[in-house]
């Protein structure tokens, strides 16, 4: 009796367990990778969706047409829009999707874009009526304008990369990359919860879901929202079918803030509301095209990543890496191909401070050689210098791989090899040496670095 | 270099960002809440009535706008649904307009501001055909009705509706006696330049 009252773990109180769940499910340490991957998807769709709307047009509307009141614009005193008011803050909220989606200026461009957004977005529906669809877009914007999702995937990480060096490490996980997707998730199930409790409070379960509200509502749709299928009219026709699907909307809407806190519920009551949706598009013609954006943040990126990894990884060669560890600017243009490397197909060698273990591993390779120019070894054996070893690379970098047919054209490589030899032999008067303060590796460059011959462009017999 | 060895480090969350959160948190709960609560709507908060309540009806009721169209050697009634007559008026958003506009039509407040919309309705479409922007025909008048469909099971008679009420008229000469409701819009305003029967 004892003894079990000895082994039985001790009992945390009550509140430091909720607290500890609290902190846990708002800032668990996580990589930057999810989070910076769904900032650029979700600004690329708002991009793709916005950029054929002119809303100046909504300038040139009399104001009688201007009958839905928001609150909002009369707490801040907007009130009829002008064409050049429109197109100055439209400009200013185009560019910051585009800036957001690259990731450049990233916390700039997403306050620009929730600051003109709210102006831009809220004024069409001050005209007849108020949407939803928009609303949760600025909700969704201003989430990530607090958050530092430009922490990947984004062009000022590179910048980032650049600036301190080669650090070589993975970026910290930290909580700050975990709540703005929490709060997304939250977002999500206040929107589908409210739609839930809406019908409820209205018409009641019975009401909305056994009757005939299903079955009218998709006929109706059939007369005025055109839409792509006829499965509407099908389904109206089948009244059990019609009741089922209706009792299963309020069900997964009223239910989908379980899958803030349960597996089991996020894999099926997401999906469920995304299939929902899509098939309100498809049998009633209407699209909640700016909700789908928001499900972009319950896809687990990293998962994904990390699955591709798995499978496209070792489809493609290991590179070895040789680069001048004594020279600052080839230590930055390192540190940023790590930091593209988002497959790890590069491994990347210091020629100044690893030369004994590099002349074991590659017998072929000539130091002086390797500090003149950057060096590339495939995994078969094949050696590439100076721009081909740049254009090797870029079959390892996803983030280059649009460029890959541009760098194959001829001229291209002819430009690319005079640019290449230009930097490589100037990189000395910007001042690229490492500082004394780093240690050796400076001084142990220089000497063989004056032994190096100045080297012609390579022929073609090395190159791809 | 062995960078896969490397385990990231733990990069803790300040004090005042976490407050911050949740801050935030308690603006899009409370926010929310507020709406759900009293189903009311404060843009960008929702408390997203989609289809909230029940269609009991066997009908589809739709109000709609209609133009009396005239050219020489052509009269008609045409239902106004192009959005390149007024954009970006599509027949949805005119609809919405049009239905907080009129509501049930019960007060002469009701009356008067679909009068009002109709009338700039008009004058736009007319002064964008003058200028050439669309290739309506010339509105002498235009007509607010209250359409009705039967719904039958398959869908079927979607073009013809079984009922149509008309609600208001507002005649060009009415349009243009009036001083105008509205700002003056970029495009010259001009009165019909085509005579016809």
């Amino acid at each position: 009796m004892n003894d079990a009252v000895a082994v039985r773990p001790v009992a945390r109180p009550r509140a430091t367990s909720w607290l500890a769940r609290c902190e846990r499910f708002w800032f668990k340490p996580t990589g930057p990778g999810n989070l910076g991957f769904a900032r650029l998807v979700f600004f690329a769709l708002m991009f793709w969706f916005h950029r054929g709307f002119d809303y100046t047009i909504w300038g040139t509307l009399p104001p009688s047409f201007q009958n839905a009141h928001i609150q909002l614009f009369d707490l801040l005193g907007i009130g009829m829009p002008t064409v050049k008011g429109v197109a100055i803050v439209q400009t200013v909220f185009k560019a910051s999707l585009l800036l957001a989606c690259v990731g450049l200026f990233t916390r700039l461009s997403c306050v620009a874009a929730l600051v003109s957004g709210v102006y831009v977005l809220g004024i069409p529906n001050t005209f007849g009526k108020t949407g939803h669809g928009d609303g949760i877009l600025i909700l969704a914007m201003l989430v990530l304008a607090g958050s530092r999702c430009g922490d990947a995937w984004s062009i000022d990480a590179v910048r980032r990369s650049w600036r301190r060096g080669p650090a070589f490490a993975p970026p910290a996980h930290s909580g700050e990359y975990t709540w703005p997707v929490r709060c997304l998730w939250l977002l999500s199930a206040l929107v589908f919860f409210a739609a839930g409790y809406a019908k409820l409070k209205s018409t009641g379960f019975i009401g909305w879901a056994w009757s005939d509200n299903m079955a009218n509502t998709l006929l109706q749709h059939k007369y005025k929202s055109n839409p792509p299928t006829d499965w509407g009219v099908w389904i109206a026709q089948h009244p059990l079918l019609c009741r089922l699907l209706a009792a299963g909307t309020i069900v997964v809407e009223v239910a989908f803030p379980l899958a803030l806190f349960s597996r089991w519920a996020r894999r099926t009551l997401v999906p469920g509301m995304f299939l929902a949706q899509l098939g309100i598009g498809l049998t009633m013609g209407v699209w909640f095209t700016q909700f789908m954006f928001i499900y972009l943040f319950w896809v687990p990126f990293d998962a994904i990543g990390r699955f591709l990894l798995r499978l496209l990884g070792p489809q493609f060669q290991r590179r070895a890496v040789f680069f001048d560890g004594g020279c600052g600017f080839c230590r930055k243009t390192v540190s940023v191909l790590w930091h593209l490397d988002v497959l790890r197909r590069c491994d990347l060698f210091d020629v100044v401070n690893e030369w004994p273990m590099i002349a074991s591993r590659y017998a072929q390779l000539d130091r002086a050689a390797a500090l003149e120019d950057m060096h590339v070894i495939l995994d078969n054996g094949r050696v590439f210098t100076g721009f081909d070893a740049y254009r090797q690379l870029a079959w390892a970098l996803p983030a280059t791989w649009l460029l890959l047919p541009i760098l194959y054209l001829p001229p291209v490589r002819w430009v690319g090899w005079r640019v290449y030899r230009y930097v490589a032999s100037h990189r000395h008067d910007a001042g690229c040496d490492v500082p004394a303060a780093q240690g050796e590796r400076s001084s142990a460059r220089l000497p063989a670095q004056a032994a190096v011959a100045s080297r012609e462009e390579p022929t073609d017999a090395i190159s791809w | 270099m062995d960078l896969a060895a490397t385990a990231p480090a733990i990069q803790p969350m300040k004090r005042w960002r976490a407050w911050l959160v949740f801050a935030l948190v308690a603006l899009l709960v409370v926010g929310h809440g507020i709406d759900i609560a009293g189903q009311r709507e404060h843009w960008p908060f929702s408390h997203y009535p989609m289809y909230a309540r029940a269609e009991k009806k066997k009908r589809q009721e739709l109000l709609s706008l209609f133009g009396t169209m005239r050219a020489p050697g052509y009269r008609a009634m045409v239902r106004l649904t192009d959005p390149n007559f007024v954009p970006p008026l599509n027949e949805g958003r005119l609809r919405v307009i049009l239905m907080a506009a009129y509501r049930r039509g019960t007060t002469e407040q009701n009356i008067a501001d679909a009068r009002r919309v109709m009338a700039d309705y008009m004058r736009m479409y007319e002064s964008r055909r003058v200028a050439g922007l669309h290739n309506g025909p010339r509105m002498t008048e235009i007509h607010l009705y209250r359409l009705t469909w039967k719904l039958r099971p398959d869908g079927s008679h979607g073009s013809a509706p079984w009922k149509r009420e008309s609600l208001l008229t507002v005649k060009w000469d009415d349009v243009e006696r009036r001083r105008p409701t509205t700002a003056p819009v970029e495009l010259p305003v001009q009165p019909p330049d085509d005579e016809s029967p």
